[in-house]
């Protein structure tokens, strides 16, 4: 009877194959002379076949579409989330935060104009021919010509066409002209400026 | 995983069609609800995912997930019994659930052979039965075929833990459908 029990208690091992070789032989010897423990082997023996067999369900067909539809809501989300934070403190520091844009705005404006302003007085003397109104170079057009407008700043000391329009060399002005009328392979040349003239310092009785 | 870490979707689609049967049956078997086990599979994946730029290789890949599956569906169903039941309506619901099983008993006669269908359904409710610790690591092992050493690594637990509750459930399982079946049916097995 003692030996049926530590044998019992070696069963599960026995029917899962884990038990040492040297157990593994003792429970089988007793199992062959011991009807009762045979019978308690064979159940349990049923029951790990049974564990190891239950029938296992077939995921939805639709998982991993479903699986993307969640991970890209609760990626965004988290995007969202991680906004809140700064979203809480802009609203708890409404006055600071609109202060602060109104100071970027000014100095966003102040720069533009004043930017403007140096390039609209110029240097007397200087040859801005052939730059356009940002600055960067006239770029030929397929057809030939030039296209776009562009403003010239500058002292127009050769300027023929200005010198029509009562202006004397050395007055600072801003001409805004038509490039299109240039036409290569003549390269740019004061001569060829369309002018709408405007005084922008110097002498304005010159119109 | 690594690839899935650098944005690669491919990669981690190949991830989930290799895991997802092992993650639902897994979760199945742990809540016996079918919707739940693929809410949990899922989220299992999500989290996965979401750790995938941090992801080491510090643990078999399949252990981890199965680690995580593990645990979602511990807080799943601690979160289901605290909202559904308070404690006096889980003793009344045990209660209700044993007589059910006695209903049961007795159209099931306990000589009656039990077909291998009809002893898994059996077997399924015994696991469903069983306190999570007995459930964990027999699920783990005896369904899902994980070695002893694999089960204690996902539940934290010592191997001589993890063997001695096995036993333990499996005695109990053993029990709960020994009514079921006769000689007969065990021998043919």
């Amino acid at each position: 009877m003692q030996e049926c029990e530590s044998v019992r208690e070696l069963l599960w091992a026995y029917c899962d194959g884990s038990l040492e070789v040297e157990a593994r032989e003792h429970v089988a010897r007793h199992l062959a002379g011991c009807a009762a423990c045979a019978r308690e082997h064979r159940r349990a023996a049923a029951t790990l076949h049974a564990l190891g067999n239950l029938e296992r369900i077939e995921p939805a067909g639709d998982f991993l579409d479903r699986l993307w539809r969640r991970i890209d809501e609760r990626e965004a989300a988290r995007g969202l989330g991680r906004l809140l934070p700064v979203l809480a403190w802009i609203r708890a520091n409404r006055s600071v935060v609109v202060a602060g844009a109104l100071a970027f705005f000014i100095a966003l404006v102040g720069v533009r104009y004043g930017l403007d302003g140096v390039r609209g007085h110029g240097e007397p003397g200087v040859d801005v021919a052939g730059e356009g109104a940002s600055g960067a170079p006239l770029r030929p057009a397929p057809d030939g010509g030039y296209r776009d407008d562009y403003i010239l700043r500058g002292i127009p000391e050769t300027l023929p066409v200005a010198e029509g329009f009562g202006l004397r060399t050395g007055d600072s002005i801003e001409t805004r002209f038509m490039t299109r009328d240039l036409v290569p392979p003549v390269p740019y040349s004061n001569d060829y400026i369309q002018p709408v003239v405007q005084p922008v310092a110097g002498d304005g009785d010159a119109f | 995983m690594l690839r899935t870490g650098q944005g690669d979707r491919g990669a981690f689609d190949e991830i989930v069609r290799r895991y997802t049967s092992r993650m639902v049956n897994v979760a199945y078997q742990m809540t016996g609800d079918r919707d739940l086990a693929e809410d949990v599979a899922q989220e299992t994946f999500y989290r996965a995912y979401r750790s995938a730029a941090s992801y080491k290789r510090i643990a078999k890949f399949s252990t981890w997930l199965y680690t995580i599956a593990i645990n979602l569906c511990r807080n799943e169903l601690r979160r289901r019994k605290h909202r559904f039941y308070s404690l006096e309506e889980m003793a009344e619901r045990d209660e209700e659930a044993s007589v059910r099983i006695d209903i049961e008993d007795e159209t099931a006669k306990p000589d009656r052979r039990v077909e291998q269908k009809e002893l898994g359904r059996l077997i399924m409710r015994a696991i469903d039965r069983l306190p999570e610790k007995f459930k964990q690591p027999l699920v783990l092992r005896d369904v899902e075929g994980l070695s002893y050493e694999e089960t204690g690594e996902i539940l934290n637990l010592p191997e001589g833990t993890v063997k001695s509750r096995i036993n333990r459930a499996r005695q109990r399982v053993k029990e709960m459908i020994e009514p079921y079946i006769d000689d007969s049916f065990i021998g043919g097995s």
